[in-house]
């Protein structure tokens, strides 16, 4: 599995790239220590770096969402740039050939920073263990504060932690070869 | 990952968020910092005498309880440099990222109206299909207009070869392969392609058809001379042309279910039984199984109507199915629909079956499409209820000027009621309206149409027989009944016109049209 990762990660090199990057600038801001080593590396960090884990909660969830926030905002007007010419509006090679190799440049780019969205499942499981493991004693104010943090962010920690497995395992990579295939090929 | 468990003591370098705390980053403070731990460690014992360990990356100083490097090499990796690349890389992917968000704006409206035709499409109605994916360009010219004619983010915003394919495919899948072929210029305009269209399974199916069809029109060339050329539609007239087409089966070049189709154009033509006539297509539709190609468009619609005016409707609801799955907005499936169910004395299903096609059919601002009009009036019209049919018509007739249908509808209430002056204007009205949008626009197959010949004519005749003739246009009568002197009429009609039947029963019992 960890080949296969590492291979889809080089496939998709610019999403992973840009992946490192946004992590390394979030690691930066909030000044956890980053081994350098470059962002594709031939093991499971690939696409990501080495940093120590967040201690606060804030930290934690920055570390685990925000790259993946760049990644994704970006991405998704890339995907969609090339996406909706070709296949909505039905832009093809003989429409313009600088323009469809555009197009699909755009999409590859869309779609390899869509590949890389979540965090390292490290990452996520410090973020868990802080947000929902054992709390200190609090005030009843500060424990109702972060209850209703926990609740309202709940869908997000779940979808991020569920999203690391995903990507760690290729999984999502494969959902979005079977979504090329199926629009491109068999649609 | 790199491992380190914080010291919560040690908040003199980092702070209870794990963060390193900003008075190590000042380089003069940082200069004391490190003086005085200089000073702290070599005032200290050896380290394993104290239980410290060194830093395993400098290898120069000893690491704080609970952390993995010194305090130095600390900072250091949390200083770890950006890359010249990646924050190049970082801000052409944010530019180029705030272009894409323009063009996907831009390219929204268009976009809508092709997702619509899309999903028109899955579900095969193919007038709404049709309609969405042409307004696609539309949209496209109206954000050209915004963005300005010479703007070039123009050249983003358009659509290309591959709608309209799918524009082409909607129509061939669903309508005729060999029409849309034979249109295929106007559809695809300059951006005709050859080389691309051809990978296209379906666009090839219809060029196949084309050929097909080319080949075998042109060996049958003059037998269908012959036939075109001739006034003389006697049957035995029609046998000899019967034989020369045969003579042509099996050549090379010759499709048999087409040549099939031209034998039954002949039996419909010459003045054969109706059961010959449905003989020639039963055989035309083995012919046609026996191919495993879809020939539905070439004969459904005919095999269909004749096996309606043959009082066959359970015979007839089977290829009705397959031309209405195919299209569920098309008008003459739901037609020859009602009209079997009304032969089996259905009103009800018939009724049904008509909202169904209304509700399906609702234009863009939730109207009744003009083709709703034509089978509420004809609804209306079959029950008896005239007023709420003429109400009807008046009301479609404000919003589809053009629609010669609804004239006939208003011919056919005057029938039943016995005004035949009325009548005869309202067909001939209607007529003119046919031959208008026949000879402008291409659309001979209502012009051509026997419901549209026979109303005519049967108007005409009765007007002349029993009409006061001081109508507007009674001039023309004489004329108009002598366009039909060739044509030969079902034995139901000529006793209408005979005085052997009446009119106001044909029009009220079984079909109540005629087909």
């Amino acid at each position: 599995m960890r080949i296969l990762y590492v291979i889809t990660k080089f496939i998709l090199f610019p999403g992973a790239y840009l992946r490192g990057f946004w992590e390394h600038l979030t690691c930066r801001i909030l000044k956890l220590m980053v081994e350098p080593g470059g962002y594709l590396r031939p093991d499971e960090a690939c696409g990501h770096v080495e940093h120590s884990l967040a201690k606060s909660q804030f930290a934690a969830y920055l570390i685990s969402t925000g790259p993946g926030f760049m990644n994704f905002n970006m991405g998704l007007f890339f995907f969609l740039f090339g996406f909706v010419n070709i296949k909505t509006l039905g832009i093809t090679f003989y429409d313009g050939a600088v323009l469809y190799i555009v197009y699909v440049i755009a999409m590859y780019i869309g779609i390899s920073m869509l590949n890389c969205l979540f965090p390292l499942t490290e990452d996520i499981l410090n973020f868990w263990e802080i947000a929902y493991g054992k709390s200190e004693d609090k005030s009843i104010i500060r424990k109702a504060a972060d209850g209703v943090g926990k609740v309202l962010g709940f869908p997000f920690a779940l979808i991020t932690r569920a999203g690391a497995f995903l990507e760690k395992n290729c999984i999502i990579f494969i959902l979005w070869v079977a979504f090329i295939v199926w629009q491109f090929i068999i649609a | 990952m790199i491992k380190e468990e914080f010291d919560p003591n040690a908040t003199e370098i980092i702070d209870e968020n794990g963060v390193l705390s900003e008075d190590i980053i000042d380089p003069s403070e940082e200069t004391a910092v490190q003086s005085d731990g200089e000073t702290e460690q070599e005032a200290a014992d050896a380290p394993e005498e104290t239980g410290k360990v060194l830093c395993p990356r400098c290898g120069e100083r000893n690491t704080s309880k609970g952390h993995e490097f010194c305090y130095r090499c600390e900072e250091a990796l949390s200083r770890t440099r950006l890359p010249v690349t990646g924050i190049i890389a970082a801000v052409i992917a944010l530019a180029a990222s705030v272009f894409c968000f323009v063009v996907v704006s831009l390219d929204a409206s268009p976009a809508v109206q092709a997702v619509k035709g899309d999903i028109a499409m899955a579900d095969n109605n193919v007038y709404a299909a049709y309609d969405a994916y042409n307004k696609v360009d539309t949209a496209a010219k109206e954000i050209a207009g915004i963005i300005g004619e010479k703007s070039p983010l123009n050249n983003f915003v358009k659509s290309g070869l591959g709608l309209k394919l799918r524009i082409f495919k909607a129509i061939a899948g669903n309508y005729n392969p060999l029409l849309t072929y034979q249109r295929r210029d106007s559809i695809f305009g300059d951006s005709l392609n050859e080389k691309y269209l051809e990978k296209d399974k379906d666009y090839r199916l219809a060029k196949e058809h084309y050929e097909r069809f080319e080949s075998t029109y042109k060996i049958l060339q003059e037998p269908i001379d012959m036939m075109e050329q001739s006034d003389d539609n006697s049957r035995e007239n029609g046998e000899t042309i019967l034989a020369l087409i045969e003579e042509k089966r099996g050549q090379e070049g010759v499709d048999d279910v087409i040549l099939d189709f031209f034998i039954y154009n002949v039996y419909a033509f010459y003045d054969f039984d109706k059961e010959e006539l449905l003989d020639s297509l039963k055989k035309l539709d083995e012919d046609a199984d026996k191919t495993g190609l879809d020939y539905s468009w070439l004969y459904y619609k005919e095999y269909v109507k004749v096996l309606i005016s043959m009082n066959k409707p359970d015979e007839a609801m089977k290829y009705i199915d397959v031309l209405a799955e195919k299209d569920i907005s098309a008008y003459d499936p739901v037609l020859y629909k009602m009209q079997a169910y009304l032969l089996k004395g259905d009103k009800d299903s018939a009724k049904k079956l008509v909202e169904e096609y209304r509700e399906n059919n609702k234009t863009q601002d939730n109207k009744d499409s003009d083709s709703s009009y034509s089978l509420l009036i004809n609804m209306a019209r079959v029950e008896g209820d005239y007023d709420k049919a003429t109400a009807l018509i008046k009301e479609a007739q404000e919003i589809y000027s053009t629609v010669p249908e609804y004239n006939r509808q208003v011919a056919l209430i005057y029938l039943a009621q016995g005004k035949y002056d009325e009548a005869y204007e309202a067909a001939y009205a209607c007529e003119q309206m046919a031959y208008y949008l026949a000879s402008y626009y291409g659309e001979t197959d209502y012009y051509t149409s026997n419901m549209l010949m026979t109303t005519v004519y049967l108007s005409a005749k009765l007007c002349e027989k029993y009409g006061e003739k001081n109508t507007e246009n009674i001039e023309h009568l004489q004329e108009v009944i002598d366009s039909f002197e060739t044509v030969t009429w079902d034995k139901e009609i000529t006793d209408i016109v005979e005085g052997k039947a009446d009119v106001k029963d044909y029009l009220t019992k079984g079909v109540c049209d005629f087909i």
